[in-house]
């Protein structure tokens, strides 16, 4: 993939992202799973976008309940 | 048997010592999974590219008699053993760099027979007759079909983050990944890099983006597996990965490659006459002891780790200077020297036991026997610099066990010494030679003394007092008591 256009999503990724505080269980591989998805290719960039709009669904359907 | 205290956290099998021989002990999945990586092309390959230590698997006849094995033990294999065990927080940039290329060599190679490498801690590696070599037969499996590289994370915490810090920020990685046994955090390295991380397409894609990703989905991390198949994850695309990471690698190189250390060797106070005559000396009494294992502690660039070389098969160099150890190393490596393993490491702060109940990785004074240690032009320095007692200094020595010490007294007449006190106060009243000899001979017999120049250096060859013939029953009770190195 164009590098050009990868670096442009991944920065509009970045700033459409809302990092969170919270503490969790983090998993320290997810990081490295979620960019192999996004390098991958095409598919992978689809499943990064499906899960930062689940995310961002989820936003709303948390403020509904 | 015992078993190897850092061996348990895969759940394929684990390692044992019985004698002086080392074997993995197999599960069933362990069992299957070397036999498959066994059977494969790559297996042999690699072995003969020592890319990978030797290893063979036993007949169930031939550990018929380890009857200390669990009934779940499906599979015996003993593999070759390594005699130092180092690790990555004392090696170099380059060494770490190697090693990063082994692992993804090995991966590459892995990924064109359909098998994967399951891990990437910087702990599967070791050096081993001057180069990295990987030493966990039990990380290899068969590849998934539609899986990603499950060790991606691992390594660029392991090997790339570290390499990337010293690179491009000029920070030693070595005190962080004594402090991160499993590799420098993402964010961690986020923070450090700060805007620098923008500047690059490899940090921008290994740094910024993986710490984004990993941020933005911490607080519900999704589950990945059902997307891996939408993903069309496959070999290629891993191989590829990997590759990219090696071309990476090849584009980082130390900013710094000269330290105050590293030309020490040029600036000392030697005329050619008292360097031949130290030479001389050194050389003569390696050659009367024929040492297996010696150490140069403060080694600097290694010229008379360089000489033990020529009367050991193995000598450990150590330094506290990074870049003096790394100038060593590629010495080594350029002139194809095998017998040289140079390591990070400072006597007044060692490499501790660390990890899980202190076992998993091991104290530096606990990997081996030593037959020989040189500390020369070292003492002012631990004394004078460090303020170590010289009673503190011999203890220590005794304590590592080895029967010579080389050894160098360095007068505060000394240019070099008058150089460390040039704006202190000498409250070192007792830095003389007769205490020296006093305190050396509370731990050791003096063999051997010869002066360099009249009220100058002098150089002592002391024999420990546990191992001198008059306390041969002694040494041998020890001897026997002592467990094998790892």
């Amino acid at each position: 993939m164009n590098r050009t256009v990868l670096s442009m999503l991944l920065v509009s990724l970045i700033i459409a992202s809302h990092p969170s505080d919270a503490f969790a269980y983090i998993d320290g591989t997810s990081g490295g799973l979620l960019i192999q998805l996004l390098l991958g290719g095409l598919a992978g960039v689809g499943v990064i976008v499906k899960l930062y709009w689940r995310k961002f669904i989820g936003v709303f359907k948390k403020e509904k309940e | 048997m015992i078993r190897e205290s850092g061996s348990f956290r895969d759940p394929d099998g684990y390692v044992f010592w019985h004698g002086e021989r080392l074997f993995r002990a197999l599960y069933q999945s362990g069992a299957e999974a070397y036999r498959t990586f066994r059977r494969s092309q790559v297996a042999k390959w690699a072995e003969d590219h020592h890319l990978l230590t030797r290893s063979w698997e036993l007949l169930p006849d031939e550990w018929k008699g380890f009857d200390f094995l669990p009934p779940d033990i499906a599979g015996v294999v003993e593999q070759e053993r390594v005699p130092f065990i180092s690790y990555p927080y004392e090696w170099t940039f380059d060494m770490l760099k190697d090693a990063a290329v082994v692992q993804l060599e090995l991966g590459c190679a892995m990924a064109r027979d359909r098998l994967t490498v399951k891990d990437a801690t910087a702990y599967n590696l070791q050096f081993l007759h001057g180069k990295p070599i990987f030493i966990d037969v039990l990380s290899f499996q068969p590849y998934r079909e539609g899986t990603p590289w499950v060790g991606y994370a691992q390594f660029c915490r392991n090997f790339y983050y570290p390499l990337l810090l010293q690179a491009h920020c000029g920070i030693d990685f070595q005190p962080l990944l004594r402090s991160y046994l499993d590799g420098i955090p993402v964010m961690t390295v986020r923070r450090m890099f700060g805007v620098r991380a923008w500047k690059r397409w490899a940090t921008l894609k290994h740094v910024v983006g993986q710490a984004w990703l990993q941020q933005s989905f911490e607080s519900k991390m999704p589950t990945l597996k059902d997307d891996f198949p939408t993903a069309q994850f496959s070999l290629d695309h891993n191989i590829r990965l990997m590759q990219g990471l090696m071309k990476d690698l090849g584009k980082l190189s130390l900013r710094r490659t000269s330290s105050h250390w590293s030309s020490y060797g040029e600036k000392n106070s030697y005329s050619v006459q008292v360097r031949r005559l130290k030479r001389a000396f050194v050389s003569e009494q390696l050659k009367k002891i024929s040492p297996s294992c010696v150490w140069d502690i403060g080694c600097n660039t290694g010229e008379y780790s360089l000489l033990a070389a020529e009367y050991a098969p193995r000598v450990v160099a150590l330094d506290s200077d990074a870049a003096s150890v790394n100038a060593l190393y590629l010495h080594c490596q350029s002139q194809n020297i095998t017998r040289v393993l140079p390591l990070v490491a400072d006597l007044i702060d060692p490499s501790p036991a660390l990890g899980w109940g202190l076992e998993e990785r091991k104290s530096i004074l606990e990997r081996g026997r030593i037959d020989c240690v040189m500390a020369l032009a070292l003492v002012h320095h631990l004394c004078l610099m460090r303020n170590i007692p010289l009673g503190h200094l011999f203890a220590f020595f005794g304590r590592l066990g080895m029967r010579h010490l080389l050894i160098e007294f360095v007068p505060k007449t000394d240019p070099m010494a008058k150089r460390l006190l040039n704006n202190r106060d000498d409250v070192y009243p007792w830095y003389t030679q007769p205490n020296f000899e006093r305190e050396a001979a509370r731990h050791f017999v003096i063999e051997e003394r010869l002066e360099l120049e009249k009220g100058g250096r002098v150089m002592y060859e002391l024999v420990h007092r546990l191992t001198s013939p008059s306390h041969v029953a002694i040494s041998m009770s020890t001897d026997e008591g002592q467990s094998p190195s790892a």
